[in-house]
């Protein structure tokens, strides 16, 4: 990053501007995804006012509020946010606000009239989640017979057009054994990036359903000692004082994530409400002192949480807020799978380091 | 000739300072105060000599240099495609 973009995205976090804003307009779907973390097994029919999708003019008027707030960086996400009549009348008043505009979407019901009205919206990318390089493996993880057709189509309406499309890829157990022609069918597609993930995020119902498709670290060492598409990049290994001053997640200082039920979170992950839009507006949530919010903005790096500051895992790990909170009961403690991922990570290290020295010898 | 941002460029002022992003390329570009103010003048109702002097006065610069970067900065923006003109 250029010194100015860290300075302005330092002043973003010190005036409390949320650049980055994830927001999901339902969390109804028409995939049924073994892994995914926000299924919703209410009846939407029987939810209360309280309980009910933000309507179009609750989303609009806070689209209004986060522009004036400084907001630029806006995702569009579900459940499938296309599911919504109103998701083109949502997405073009982004567009009128000056949004920088990210779909999420599963592409199911993308045809060639929807592909034209979103290239109008100029997007910065449409991203897809593809889990398969064939109907049998991507459908028998969404569930839906079809499914892997309907994707493929998409993305190519989508190139038609001149728009740009990411891909993401959760490695599963259902799917790890054939990433490569997963890799391979996105560079056939002319997608512009891929990125892929190996950690499920919990469901939000609690249920820990979503975690059984998780591969264990045993499955991961063995896949990331292979020539792969994704390998990791090595981390350089620092020492403890210097490993503790490493960044850590900055939920809740310039990015935030507001639920289709209106309720306002530091990120999609950690699911601890601050407050609800249809109760207050957004800049009251996000401006007030409030002693969560202001103990997460101050933890800076690992250093900062008690549990990490003298952790020997420390330079490896990739903690996540909301997978501590998940876990643990705790967003600032350690958790069993940060752990895991972490010694994964240092023995993953190891190999990287000793192929290196083999190819210099 | 009046100069106007190119369609569909999201933007955003922070403190003076500016962040713009170009949909087709994705990058972002980090503009200082002087560079965010002229880019907020870019608006189709603004020729370049009369940014120039907007600059100049806004920013007690020094006439030549404030028309000179002025005039650097929309070349650097046209190059960039980021502006059109009218």
């Amino acid at each position: 990053m250029s010194s100015l973009l860290d300075a302005i995205y330092q002043k973003a976090e010190d005036l409390r501007i949320p650049l980055n804003v994830l927001l999901e307009l339902t969390n109804r779907c028409n995939e049924d995804c073994l892994h995914c973390y926000i299924k919703d097994a209410r009846d939407i029919n029987s939810l209360s006012n309280d309980d009910k999708e933000l309507t179009c003019a609750q989303v609009t008027a806070l689209l209004d509020e986060l522009a004036r707030e400084g907001a630029l960086n806006l995702i569009l996400s579900g459940g499938e946010a296309m599911l919504r009549e109103d998701f083109f009348d949502i997405a073009y008043f982004a567009r009128s606000r000056n949004f920088a505009l990210t779909i999420f979407s599963n592409g199911q019901l993308i045809d060639q009239a929807k592909a034209k009205r979103l290239a109008d919206l100029s997007p910065v990318c449409i991203y897809f989640s593809l889990y398969g390089s064939s109907a049998d493996t991507h459908d028998r993880i969404t569930r839906v017979p079809g499914s892997f057709e309907k994707l493929q189509n998409a993305i190519i309406l989508l190139k038609q057009n001149g728009l740009k499309v990411g891909l993401k890829t959760i490695l599963m157990r259902g799917n790890i054994a054939e990433l490569k022609e997963i890799y391979d069918l996105g560079l056939r597609l002319g997608i512009e990036t891929h990125q892929f993930a190996e950690e499920i995020t919990s469901r939000i119902d609690g249920s820990g359903a979503s975690e059984a498709a998780q591969i264990d670290e045993p499955a991961l060492f063995a896949y990331y000692r292979q020539d792969v598409p994704n390998p990791p990049e090595y981390i350089k290994e620092l020492p403890q004082e210097e490993a503790r001053k490493k960044e850590i997640c900055s939920a809740g200082t310039y990015g935030v994530a507001v639920s289709c039920y209106g309720d306002v979170y530091p990120c999609a992950e950690l699911r601890l409400s601050l407050g609800n839009i249809k109760n207050e507006t957004f800049g009251a949530i996000w401006q007030r002192q409030d002693s969560f919010l202001d103990k997460l903005r101050s933890i800076k790096q690992y250093g900062d949480l008690e549990d990490c500051r003298d952790c020997a895992l420390v330079n490896f790990c990739r903690r996540c807020h909301g997978r501590a909170w998940y876990e643990a009961g705790d967003w600032s403690s350690c958790y069993e799978n940060a752990q895991k991922r972490a010694f994964l990570n240092k023995r993953i290290n190891t190999e990287i380091r000793r192929k290196k020295e083999v190819n210099l010898g | 000739m009046e100069l106007y941002k190119r369609k569909n460029i999201p933007w955003r002022i922070i403190d003076k300072e500016a962040l713009v992003v170009d949909p087709q390329s994705s990058l972002v570009y980090p503009f200082n105060r002087v560079a965010a103010r002229i880019w907020q003048l870019l608006d189709g109702t603004h020729g370049l000599q009369e940014i120039a002097g907007i600059i100049y006065n806004e920013f007690e610069a020094d006439q030549e240099i404030a028309a000179e970067d002025t005039r650097n900065f929309i070349s650097q923006l046209k190059e960039a495609r980021l502006i059109e003109k009218l």
